[in-house]
């Protein structure tokens, strides 16, 4: 186990600044059940919901530590903020957003896509939403689009029905984490037949030293309903490692279609330990497209429960790791009915000591007939330094299903760059191209100006890594 | 068995100490995921010391040429071995003799590639009495197959064997550990653990059969690890048919640059067996060559795991490194497991690997029904013609020919 300290050489950080904040309120660092009740208290929220998050802390209490994956010896969960509440009162349109929390947004190029056909903004900003708008024709057609703590106040019903019921605290150690201290994120219903035609998006930071972030997303896709939701992280460096870790649990009833996209672009301090799950009815069709260009250990792999007949699932996957990072990522496909069919198609780069892993299992339950799955990971290493590793998991247990999987690991061919070079583009031009093309086919199924960041970024990440 | 020498006895007692000193396993261990340690005998109290020699006889085997015949009878010598015109210098022994008689061999090599740091590796080393050694001088060819028996009567809980195969710089040489049960079935299960450590030296050519065909009753581990030294190639054929549960752990060690390793698989398990197979390719150094390439067939309830890792080390630059597993899953209630890893620490590599699990197409069975073909004879010819991509590549003939007997038996 490494223990070097937390002082990380990064190099020039494009993100890396941060604006002082005015906290409203800053509980003590820690966690134990007092601090979990005062969250509740301060949110007043009902009872049910308060007893959810102390059983929660007991099962978090009581699950050790993951010991796979990446190295988690250096998180202090006793160092960390819980909660906290930037803003008292919740922004309702952007003038009445403080200009500080402005000021960070325009940094992070937010208004390029938000003015384009940003339908409703749900910006997360330390723990809390703190500017939310919908635009009315969402509003027409009955689509909730809100902050889980208001989903929570104004829609108890249809939130108490779907809440925790695709991610039960007891999945796993950071999922009972996350729902006893759980604050913020996204609530998403789509009524029976709408389709929102432009992408619902939302912009996640954490802003303060030691501070976790928890926030909780739950989509629920009424039958024949559609809605694409973007997620994209970037976050300002610190001196000590941040702990960010999220719950989204999605429900695409029949017939309806689901479209995730996150860019996460955390710093290298980051731990990224996300739990992110749907569940797919009856030919309806859940999409994860996952980029993870940041962070110094991400731990997230997006799932798929085809409980429906004919359910399809898809996970698109690229990562790229630079110096100091670890991303392990990867998908899950538990084909529960029959026909489904699923298809994973991962894309890593490791540069510059960096190292990716694809962590992944295609589960075939009894009587999931006619099953199909599919999952390609393909690896590029860009230097000796680099580490590339592939971890699929495949239990099949149900004859008649078809399943495979296929990876490649592979180096930058120098026959490649010579021919580049030979018509005149330098050797860092040269490798840059290259890892586009290789990741093309994930950009294309990005919306526009998120293949055009997620290109900026990574040939930010490229600078000088031609060795 | 003469007294062993003080190095020997000191390797013991180490052992001893590191079963003592090592956590017990629990089954929660990620590489214990799938085959509980308690079904191969790793955990609870051990059985008391040996029992009295069983009076069973070795099965019988087919009667194949060989340069030489060895056999174990509950892990102890079952006669002297049967040696008809070895090339000089050529020494095939009981291991345990071979501690006083080839110490010098021995010394620098054993419990070098399998050692003690886990628990059922000091469960064997502590334990193991009899088992076969094989060495071969520098640029020798033994023409024939060795062929050792390990065989099960029953008597004993818990046999342990061990095999030590050291291959000079040039020499050639194939071995066969055959497993087969003795026959006069007990109702206690038999517990085997069985440890090979083969020494493939420069350019030195090493063919390695293991065929477990235990009856109904018998619990096996085994592990395997070969050292491939500078331009050597070893070859491993793995063949699990029988057994209730059996864990096979082939490991290949590129060691040095111009290796070539293969690690070749095949199962078929049936009724409610269990079987997994654990193959790794280790590359520490540049510019060698592995392959690995494992087949199953599952049928009724039975339940299979393939877990395969290509692991590159940072300076093993130049790699070469292929991973297939391809399952056919025949009926409803079978289970078939892949997890195909890579661990690549450098950039120069080319490797892929690929697991599939699929079942008997049916195109394909309507295709031969629709010439005459009855159902169940065409889902035979399909199993055959799905194993025979590895089946081919096994040099020896007469252990082919036995080994499509025995598939053909099972699939009925």
């Amino acid at each position: 186990m490494s223990t070097k300290t937390p002082d990380i050489e990064i190099g020039p950080y494009q993100y890396g600044w941060h604006d002082p904040a005015n906290y409203v309120f800053t509980p003590k660092k820690g966690l134990n059940a007092d601090i979990v009740r005062e969250i509740s208290l301060l949110k007043g929220e009902p009872k049910w919901m308060t007893d959810f998050r102390l059983r929660s802390l007991q099962i978090f209490e009581r699950k050790p530590m993951p010991d796979w994956g990446g190295d988690l010896s250096e998180i202090d969960f006793q160092n960390i903020y819980y909660f906290i509440r930037a803003s008292e009162k919740q922004g309702r349109d952007w003038d009445e957003v403080p200009d500080d929390i402005k000021k960070t947004f325009d940094r992070l190029g937010i208004p390029e896509a938000e003015r384009k056909f940003l339908a409703g903004v749900s910006a997360q900003y330390e723990s809390e939403v703190v500017y939310h708008s919908i635009k009315e024709d969402l509003q027409e057609k009955g689509v909730i689009f809100t902050d889980c703590d208001t989903a929570l106040r104004e829609h108890e019903d249809i939130f108490r029905e779907h809440w925790a019921t695709v991610i039960p605290p007891g999945d796993n150690k950071f999922a009972a984490l996350n729902s006893a201290v759980w604050s913020g994120g996204s609530f998403i219903w789509v009524p029976p037949g709408v389709h929102v035609d432009i992408p619902l998006q939302a912009y996640f930071r954490i802003n303060a030293e030691n501070m976790g972030q928890f926030e909780r997303t739950l989509i629920i896709c009424e039958p024949g309903s559609f809605v694409h939701y973007v997620e994209g992280c970037t976050a300002p460096v610190y001196s000590s490692d941040s702990l960010h870790s999220a719950v989204v649990e999605i429900i695409v009833k029949p017939g309806a279609r689901c479209r995730y996209t996150t860019i996460q672009n955390w710093s290298t301090n980051v731990y990224n330990l996300v739990t992110k799950r749907a569940v797919a009815q009856e030919n309806a069709t859940m999409e994860w497209v996952d980029g993870n260009l940041g962070s110094r250990l991400t731990m997230k792999y997006p799932a798929v429960w085809l409980t429906g007949r004919g359910a399809r699932g898809e996970v698109l996957s690229v990562a790229m790791a630079s110096e100091g990072m670890h991303q392990d990522a990867g998908a899950k496909m538990v084909h529960v009915a029959p026909d489904t069919s699923s298809t994973i198609v991962s894309k890593s780069i490791s540069r510059g000591g960096g190292r990716t892993s694809y962590r992944g299992l295609v589960k075939v339950d009894p009587g999931a007939k006619r099953a199909k799955a599919s999952v390609v990971c393909d690896a590029l290493l860009l230097d000796e330094e680099s580490r590339s590793d592939t971890y699929p998991y495949m239990d099949i247990q149900e004859e008649d299903s078809s399943i495979g999987h296929e990876a490649t690991v592979s180096k930058v061919g120098d026959d490649q760059i010579f021919y580049l070079m030979s018509r005149g583009l330098s050797e860092e031009e040269a490798t840059a191209m290259i890892v586009r093309g290789f990741i093309e086919p994930i950009a294309k199924e990005l919306p526009m100006e998120y293949a055009v960041e997620l290109n900026r970024l990574i040939e930010l990440q490229m600078e000088g890594s031609i060795g | 068995m003469a007294s062993a020498p003080a190095w020997a006895e000191e390797a013991r007692r180490a052992a001893e100490e590191s079963l003592a000193t090592l956590p017990a396993l629990t089954g929660r261990e990620e590489e214990w995921r799938f085959t509980p340690p308690a079904h191969l005998g790793l955990t609870g109290a051990e059985p008391d010391g040996a029992g009295p020699a069983a009076a069973a006889e070795l099965p019988a085997v087919p009667a194949a040429e060989r340069a030489a015949r060895i056999a174990f009878l509950d892990g102890r010598p079952a006669g002297a071995p049967a040696a008809s015109g070895l090339p000089e210098g050529v020494v095939v022994a009981d291991l345990g003799d071979a501690l006083s008689t080839h110490g010098e061999l021995l010394r620098e090599r054993l419990y070098s590639l399998v050692g003690f740091d886990t628990r059922p590796g000091a469960l064997n080393a502590a334990r193991w009495e009899a088992g076969t050694f094989v060495y071969v001088p520098r640029g020798v060819t033994v023409e024939l197959p060795v062929e050792a028996l390990h065989s099960v009567s029953g008597a004993q809980g818990r046999v342990h064997g061990r095999t030590l195969v050291v291959a000079d710089e040039g020499s050639r040489v194939t071995l066969v550990d055959r497993f087969a049960s003795s026959g006069g079935a007990s109702g206690t299960p038999v517990h085997v653990s069985t440890v090979a450590e083969v020494f493939a030296g420069p350019g030195a050519v090493v063919d390695h059969y293991s065929f477990i065909g235990w009856d109904a009753g018998v619990r096996h581990h085994l592990q395997l690890t070969a050292r491939i030294d500078r331009d050597a190639r070893f070859r491993s054929m793995a063949v699990t048919l029988g057994g209730d549960v059996v864990r096979v752990e082939p490991t290949l060690v590129l060691a040095a640059p111009g290796g070539d390793g293969e690690a070749l698989g095949l199962y078929f398990a049936a009724g409610d067996q269990h079987f997994e197979h654990r193959v790794v390719s280790r590359h520490e150094a540049p510019n060698a060559h592995s392959n690995l390439l494992y087949k199953g067939a599952i049928q009724d309830t039975a339940h299979t795991v393939f877990y395969g890792n290509l692991i590159v080390r940072p300076d093993a630059a130049g790699t070469d490194a292929y991973q297939t597993n391809r399952n056919l899953v025949l009926n409803e209630g079978a289970r078939a497991d892949t997890i195909p890893f890579l661990e690549i620490e450098t950039a120069e590599v080319r490797c892929s690997h690929a697991g599939a699990v699929g079942r008997v197409d049916d195109e394909h069975l309507f295709y031969l029904e629709s010439r005459g073909v009855p159902r169940d004879l065409a889902k035979r010819l399909i199993v055959f013609g799905f194993f025979q991509e590895v089946l081919q590549k096994f040099a020896l003939e007469d252990l082919r020919e036995e080994l499509e007997a025995a598939v053909a038996e099972k699939i009925r």
